[in-house]
């Protein structure tokens, strides 16, 4: 029931989140935090794992009944990789929860019910072991999502919020076919109907079908993560989503691809994934390109921002399908940094348009005169976002090429070359905004002087602080992580060699 | 005789651990400076507190060592990470080469500190500066104690950065900013390279660890190896290479050191003069086993050196701006290096590395006090007669150039010469001819800056004086910079030369007597009012032009890959993949008004669309 | 007489009383309790039945499915008629007839459902589609319901006619209207295939027309735009079960899909309902006319499920499982469908999308109601509809039907666009032009409104029961 709790929470605190706007619109954030802070509740004791000598394959197995006319259940379990995912995921509510503390001013009820929602079914994902259920989550935690863009996000926000749920639920489409085939083929291969995936991963499938299987699940994960060609809802999607919803989207949002990689499509189509593994790679490495050259030429802070994220994410691909152990740890590693530096930029751009009003990078600049610890801040973010070696992005970026020059060297060179092109797009979010004279914008709202622009308040700051401190002991230490899952992805790599 | 009095030492232990607060204590400093608003004097004492006091713990190591050649110190702060075969281990090792390192770090960095706080009294961002400069001594410790490649990358990205930060340091001003992304870019393209040899040498060699990679090496690439394996050995090499000429700011990344004078003057001295630009030097003259395994590697390094020493120093001699060509002479110098690595003389390199550190940061320095006087004027057409009203600048900027010029006697003398020795050695003459070319241009730009600066008729009158810090400062680097002779002993039992030839006359007094013809060249140039006057010959005139822009490797580089790599990002600006989702909806709404046409309301057409159904149906099943 | 024909007679007496009841004085509370006494009284003997061992007869045929379709039947009628009251009080006509046309055409659908004969489902067919006629142009001052009316009258009447011929021509081939002996090929007839082939196609013809299928589609939009809320409703959800499920029963007992070009052709329609439905709904504006092109696309889907005998049957599940697959989807689909229009009743002054704006801010429940039947028509998980859809492409991918397939997934996302164009009105920030003050909340819409979020939601979170229900049903 640990679990089964730790999902519970969120849904329900987000009804009584709505419930409470009646009383006063201040409530529901109060009620948001408290529900987050108590889901750690069930996971606090997981944090002995890290210390434990040799990780069991589950930390929590618990398997429910649910349909059992198709032998479909309601099996929830936590490994290492779903442990750290969850704590993320919960970490990065609570930075969504303090970038939306003042943001969000209108209908904070039915806000804090989505948030808190769409976290319940990330986490659902995470953790649901029975691709049914996974899929259910998959699909479901775009709902509030969705409603997050379309209702409280910026100018373009309805076109913004329309493409994220078609892609994705064409994605999420491509994925229930392929389920089907996968528990079908399945069933024809060993005479057991199981939608589980222990039970799924003991047999793994054979044939040609199994091929296309494989690839209607890659292609499903790469659109969520986003790779090439897939990629181009994320950019409108963050740029007009409101920042919390960035922030959870760019967290935890896009993990949720890269994990699935992880967790079904490497182990469960070992043959199929080594067969797709050269294209993947070429994806992966045109797409850290493409992502940085994208990056470089956008007007826009937060839609510089998320082209950024297709190119970080081209590493946890890479990563994933070079398939040795160095570089799948560094995608893990890189789904974890990349979820604290985005999101701490994404939360930096909101309170930048919170102070100016606007994101566009010709009429910002000089920020440092102005608002100079969040500028500071914002320096230590853009450089973790170029991967500079300390932080945990360059952990993650090490690890992968590290790893995928084994087998795919070329590959391996084109995406290093985003290491430059990285340095290039993050120096501009740099030069651009914090550098320099007073832009347009910075300079009007002191000439007006109608609200005195403040620096960073306490809450923004510890909020941010917190991110540093994480994203720096990843960066120095990121072995207790690493031994979270390597066990886990030692299987998975064990699986390919077969 | 004096030697072997030294040679005894003082016995003396000191526990190895100490040799973690070097790195720590700047480390430390510069956060707390980072989080904690002090007040100015404390932000004094911290700043500089703790590189002095590195630079005291390196000075007893220094004293514990003196005399051993054939000593290693290791220490660690634990695991970094361990997956598997790659095990990387925050630990540091001191021995001869890194003990030189530090020593001149710590050393010339503390004085430069001190010299610093004279210099930014008035900046109201003080405590920042001393933030980003004891961030920067911490990473530079951290770079040449690294135990292992990735540690040294660390320490190597961290200089980059904080050398970005430095050169940015006054961010108000545009060109400014631009001259700090232009450096961080241009070494972060060769540090991609050198990311690349480390993932090559990972695979080849199975470790990162420096040390066992050179014993691995030689194991796997031993000379008369395969064919294959010497070019892996060569691949290799150049990879590093590559990491090694975009922070020496060599052939061909070496542009963005003379825009990266745009930061404060004792920065440049520290970063862009004495420590961080050397670190390609360090790093080659760390894998020395490594790259003696590939002759083809060892002599592009020679031929990058020897290309960058002729470049840079041609380009010194046109520069009208002080710092410009200080930073040619930097680049310059370090070709030096470079050339005494590749014709494996490391030993040399890292003495002419350590001279050099010594008096560009006093040339730097003092060009950096000049400034301070002058109005923060930096052409030097517009001073001149200075000698007698900055006594102590004018010294210190004789010895400075007398060493570059490498004037017998002077620090700069020796290390040179030994260099021009090995190169005989290795029997590159052409090579030699280059380099002794070279020192003649490095003595006349040496005497054309000085004569044109600090003789002649006064054009200004100096507004400030050097503050007493400042003086300090330059009084005390005089010192080393004249008296450095010797080469550290340790050097030359870790790096062994090759055999020495022995000179003939020639080699022996050309190199002697070059630095004093050029500087009486110099000052009949200087004499005869040539400095400084329009160029007649259009001729004459472009080539001034061309060596004053640094042989027009901006331009190349902006046309050939600045623009083009523009121009590809902004023609797909719109991002040509969102474009066909849109095409795709376009298409969608195509199909829409389609279907949407028959829908009207007709009777008649409603009634023949179940005609229809069957006429075509029908007609399917015939023509089957 | 067995007690299979219990409910036909409960209806016909229904009808009766209330022609009685109507010609003796015209009370429109009256009407309204005979008429749902009688369909619950029918419900109720329906009820009797499910789980009964059933049998054949020559005219009708009562398996196990049968009373379970024609209870499914009865409830969406009843969930119709529970809105009825108010709503035709609100319209000014006279009201009394809607109540015994409605028990008439849902009399002819029971007996299309129970159909085991051409007669009987000719009979059936046309008891149902003359009293839609009246259904149809019930508001007799209104030009459009009119002419809706007329146009369907003229419609139906040439699907009738078409129907007919292919009965004429298949009884020419077999001697025998009887479905059960459909399948004894050429029993007697010594006609060349091709024209048995034709024969089956002008039956399927009239089918499609009744199941809106493209190319015989254009009607329905007009239809359901140009008639009363009610009817409707009604035409989406009684006709369209009872002409699918009588469709269903002749091409499996008839075994047409051994013609393999009857099985392209098909296939063909059902690509070309799914693309041309979505397609049509995509940029549309009238709630109704959306609906209309949303159920193109839909019993498109079903289509993929009539093939299903066509394709070799690989070793998965149970023969029964297609069986489940179809009566799961028709069931979430009319769930979802009736639920629609319910809200849609509840609001009879909203035409379009733009009507719907800021909904949300004023009618939470409503607009919930209507946001999650919308996601169970795009089939999102945890609705009905979902599981539906989870049903059909388990079935599909099983007989690795990939064309159709694709043809279903790109149908989908085409789709998902209006559904959630509908959802995005209602949650647009309110602006002012759009006057909800007119709304007022029944109690016994509010109930059913926590109905219908308690079917979309509760079956399609915890199916297990429904599905092990039909599971029993089909082996039965």
């Amino acid at each position: 029931m640990i679990l089964l709790s730790l999902l519970l929470i969120p849904l329900i605190g987000g009804i009584v989140a709505w419930y409470s706007e009646r009383f006063n619109p201040d409530y529901p954030r109060w009620v948001a935090l408290a529900s987050l802070i108590l889901c750690w509740v069930p996971v606090l004791p997981y944090f002995s794992a890290f210390t434990l000598e040799q990780m069991p394959q589950w930390l929590v197995d618990e398997p429910m009944r649910w349909i059992p006319r198709l032998n479909i259940t309601a099996h929830l379990a936590m490994d290492g990789l779903s442990f750290l995912l969850v704590i993320l995921t919960l970490a990065m509510g609570l930075v969504a929860l303090s970038s939306a503390w003042t943001e969000i001013k209108k209908r904070t009820g039915f806000f804090y019910l989505n948030l808190l929602w769409t976290l319940a079914g990330v986490m659902g994902v995470f953790l649901a072991m029975d691709l049914f259920l996974f899929f259910v989550f998959w699909e479901v935690m775009l709902v509030p999502m969705y409603l997050l863009i379309a209702i409280w996000g910026y100018e373009n926000r309805q076109y913004a919020a329309f493409k994220f749920f078609m892609f994705t639920q064409a994605g999420g489409l491509l994925m229930l076919l392929s389920l089907a085939g996968l528990v079908i083929l399945h069933y024809q291969q060993t005479h057991i109907l199981s939608f589980d995936y222990t039970v799924l991963v003991q047999n793994p499938i054979t044939g040609d079908l199994a091929y296309w299987i494989a690839v209607g699940f890659t292609v499903a994960f790469i659109v969520k993560l986003p790779a090439l060609p897939f990629h181009s809802w994320l950019p409108d999607a963050h740029t007009q989503a409101p920042t919390a919803a960035s922030v959870i989207l760019a967290a935890v949002l896009l993990k949720t691809g890269g994990y699935g990689l992880i967790r079904f499509v490497l182990p469960l189509f070992p043959d199929a994934a080594k067969a797709i593994a050269p294209l993947m790679m070429t994806i992966a490495g045109v797409g850290v390109v493409y992502g940085a050259m994208m990056a470089f030429v956008q007007k826009d802070l937060k839609r510089l921002i998320a082209y950024s994220s297709v190119s970080h994410m081209g590493f946890v691909l890479l990563g994933c399908f070079a398939m040795n152990i160095y570089a799948l740890q560094g995608a893990v590693m890189q789904m974890l940094a990349h979820g604290i530096s985005t999101s701490a930029l994404f939360v930096l751009v909101g309170m930048i348009q919170y102070r100016f009003k606007t994101r566009d990078l010709d009429k910002l600049g000089g920020l440092w005169q102005q608002v100079p610890r969040l500028s500071a801040i914002g320096l230590f973010f853009g450089v973790a976002s170029l991967g500079m070696p300390g932080l945990g992005n360059f952990v993650a970026e090490f690890l992968v090429l590290v790893g995928s020059f084994e087998k795919y060297p070329w590959y391996t060179v084109v995406a290093a070359s985003g290491l430059i092109l990285g340095a290039i797009y993050s120096l501009i979010i740099i030069y651009k905004t914090f550098f320099g004279p007073r832009g347009d914008s910075v300079q009007t709202s002191e000439v007006k002087g109608a609200a005195e622009v403040t620096d960073t308040s306490n809450r923004e700051a510890t909020t941010l602080l917190v991110m540093v401190v994480i994203l720096v002991y990843m960066g120095v230490h990121p072995q207790p992580f690493m031994d979270m899952v390597q066990s886990n992805l030692l299987q998975t790599i064990a699986k390919g060699l077969l | 005789m004096l030697t072997n009095f030294l040679s005894y030492g003082v016995d003396m232990q000191i526990p190895d651990s100490l040799l973690m607060l070097i790195p720590l204590l700047p480390f430390v400093s510069s956060l707390i400076l980072i989080f904690v608003n002090p007040p100015k004097k404390i932000v004094t004492l911290l700043g500089v507190g703790s590189v002095g006091c590195a630079a005291l713990i390196a000075l007893l190591f220094n004293i514990s060592l003196w005399g051993q050649t054939d000593y290693v110190i290791k220490a660690g702060f634990g695991n970094w990470m361990t997956i598997d075969k790659l095990v990387i281990n925050f630990d540091f090792y001191l021995d001869a080469l890194s003990l030189v390192m530090i020593s001149i770090i710590t050393g010339v960095g503390f004085f430069i500190h001190l010299y610093s706080t004279g210099f930014m009294d008035e900046d109201t961002d003080y405590r920042r500066y001393f933030a980003y400069l004891n961030m920067f001594v911490s990473a530079m410790l951290v770079l040449v104690l690294a135990d292992n490649m990735l540690l040294l990358y660390l320490g190597w990205e961290g200089v980059g950065l904080c050398s970005y930060l430095l050169i940015g340091f006054w961010y108000k001003n545009r060109d400014n900013n631009m001259a700090a992304n232009k450096a961080f870019l241009m070494t972060r393209i060769g540090d991609t390279g050198m990311a690349i040899g480390l993932f090559l040498l990972f695979y080849q060699l199975g470790t990162l660890n420096i040390q066992d990679m050179q014993t691995q090496a030689v194991a796997v690439w031993a000379p008369g190896s395969d064919l294959q394996g010497n070019s892996m050995a060569t691949l290799c090499c150049l990879l590093l290479l590559a990491g090694a000429v975009g922070k020496s700011a060599q052939l061909p990344l070496q542009n963005w050191l003379p825009d990266a004078m745009a930061g404060p003057t004792p920065v440049s001295a520290l970063i862009h003069a004495a420590t961080m630009v050397t670190a390609g030097v360090y790093l080659i003259a760390r894998n020395t086993q490594l790259f003696q395994l590939s002759p083809d590697a060892m002599f592009v390094v020679a031929l990058v050196g020897t290309c960058t020493l002729l470049l840079a120093a041609t380009a010194a001699m046109v520069q009208n701006d002080v710092k410009r060509i200080l930073a040619y002479s930097t680049i310059s110098q370090i070709g030096y290096m470079f050339l005494a690595l590749g014709v494996g003389a490391g030993s040399v390199a890292v003495f002419h590395l350590m001279t050099h550190a010594f008096f560009k940061a006093l040339l730097f320095l003092s060009a950096g006090a000049l400034i301070y006087s002058v109005h923060h004027e930096h052409n030097i057409f517009k001073m001149g007669g200075l000698l007698k009203k900055l006594p102590v600048v004018a010294a210190s900027f004789a010895v400075g150039c007398a060493a570059l010029a490498s004037l017998p006697f002077t620090s700069g003398f020796f290390s040179k010469e030994s260099i021009l020795e090995k190169i005989v050695d290795s029997g590159h003459t052409e090579l030699w001819w280059a380099a002794v070319i070279g020192a003649f241009i490095t003595a006349f730009y040496s005497g054309r800056l000085f004569f044109v600066v600090f003789l002649g008729k006064m054009q200004q009158e100096p507004n400030h004086t050097p503050t007493k810090t400042m003086h300090i400062a330059l009084l005390v680097l005089i010192v080393p910079s004249i008296f450095a002779w010797m080469q550290p002993q340790g050097l030359i039992a870790l790096m062994p030369g090759l055999p020495s030839k022995g000179l003939s006359d020639l080699q022996h007094w050309l190199p002697i007597f070059t630095p004093i013809a050029a500087l009486m060249l110099a000052f009949g140039l200087y004499r005869a009012n040539f400095f400084g006057s329009e160029l007649k010959s259009p001729a004459l005139q472009s080539i001034h032009q061309l060596l004053k822009s640094g042989w027009g490797f901006d331009f190349i580089y902006h046309h050939l890959f600045v623009l083009p790599f523009k121009w590809l990002c902004h023609i797909n600006r719109n991002d040509i993949i969102d474009l066909f989702y849109r095409r795709l909806e376009d298409t969608a709404r195509l199909m829409h008004g389609f279907v949407t046409g028959f829908q009207n309301g007709r009777l008649r057409s409603y009634s023949a669309s179940l005609v229809l159904f069957c006429v075509l149906a029908i007609s399917w099943v015939v023509l089957k | 007489m067995s007690l299979h024909y219990l409910p036909a007679i409960v209806l016909i007496i229904t009808v009766l009383l209330s022609l009685t009841s109507l010609s003796l004085k015209r009370h429109h509370g009256i009407a309204y309790l005979i008429c749902g006494g009688g369909l619950l009284l029918t419900m109720l003997s329906l009820f009797m039945q499910i789980g009964k061992t059933g049998t054949t007869s020559e005219l009708f045929v009562f398996d196990a499915i049968t009373p379970f379709l024609s209870l499914i039947l009865l409830i969406v009628v009843s969930m119709i008629w529970v809105q009825l009251y108010q709503w035709l009080e609100a319209l000014d006509e006279r009201k009394e007839e809607y109540y015994l046309l409605l028990l008439l055409a849902t009399l002819g659908s029971l007996i299309m459902v129970a159909s085991n004969h051409f007669t009987s489902f000719f009979l059936g067919l046309e008891l149902m589609s003359l009293s839609f006629v009246g259904l149809v142009a019930y508001s007799g001052r209104e030009f459009k319901g009119q002419e809706a009316g007329v146009k369907y009258l003229i419609l139906s009447a040439v699907a009738s006619a078409l129907m007919l011929m292919g009965m004429a021509i298949l009884y020419l081939q077999y001697g025998t209207l009887s479905f059960n002996d459909l399948s004894m090929q050429g029993a007697s007839g010594t006609l060349p295939s091709w024209v048995t082939v034709t024969g089956i196609i002008f039956i399927l013809g009239g089918m499609f027309f009744k199941l809106s299928l493209v190319p015989c589609h254009l009607w329905v939009a007009d239809l359901f735009e140009g008639a009363p809320l009610a009817t409707s409703a009604l035409l989406a959800t009684l006709s369209k079960l009872a002409a699918f499920v009588v469709l269903w029963r002749i091409f499996s007992l008839g075994e047409w899909h051994t013609h393999a070009v009857i099985v392209d052709i098909v296939a063909a329609v059902a690509i070309a309902s799914m693309l041309v439905g979505n397609f049509l709904g995509l940029l549309q504006n009238n709630l109704l006319r959306l609906l209309a092109y949303s159920s193109i696309a839909h019993f498109g889907y079903l289509l993929i499920i009539l093939l299903l005998a066509a394709s070799p049957t690989t070793a998965f599940l149970t023969s029964t499982f297609s069986t489940e697959a179809v009566v799961f989807y028709l069931v979430a689909y009319l769930f979802t469908l009736v639920g629609v229009f319910s809200v849609l009743m509840q609001m009879p002054q909203i035409k379009t999308q733009q009507d719907l704006t800021g909904l949300f801010w004023h009618k939470p429940t409503l607009a919930i109601t209507l946001a999650l039947l919308m996601l169970s028509l795009a089939g999102i998980p945890l609705t009905i509809g979902f599981m539906g859809k989870f049903y059909l492409v388990m079935t599909a991918v099983n007989h690795q039907m990939w064309w159709l397939l694709s043809a279903l997934v790109i149908g989908s996302v085409i789709g998902l666009f209006y559904y959630l164009r509908v959802i995005m009105m209602m949650i647009k920030a309110p602006d002012g032009e759009s006057d909800f003050s007119g709304l007022t909340m029944t109690t016994n819409g509010q109930l059913l409104n926590y109905l219908i979020i308690f079917l979309v939601i509760g079956f399609g979170t915890f199916p297990a029961a429904f599905s092990q229900l039909i599971e029993t049903l089909s082996r039965g």
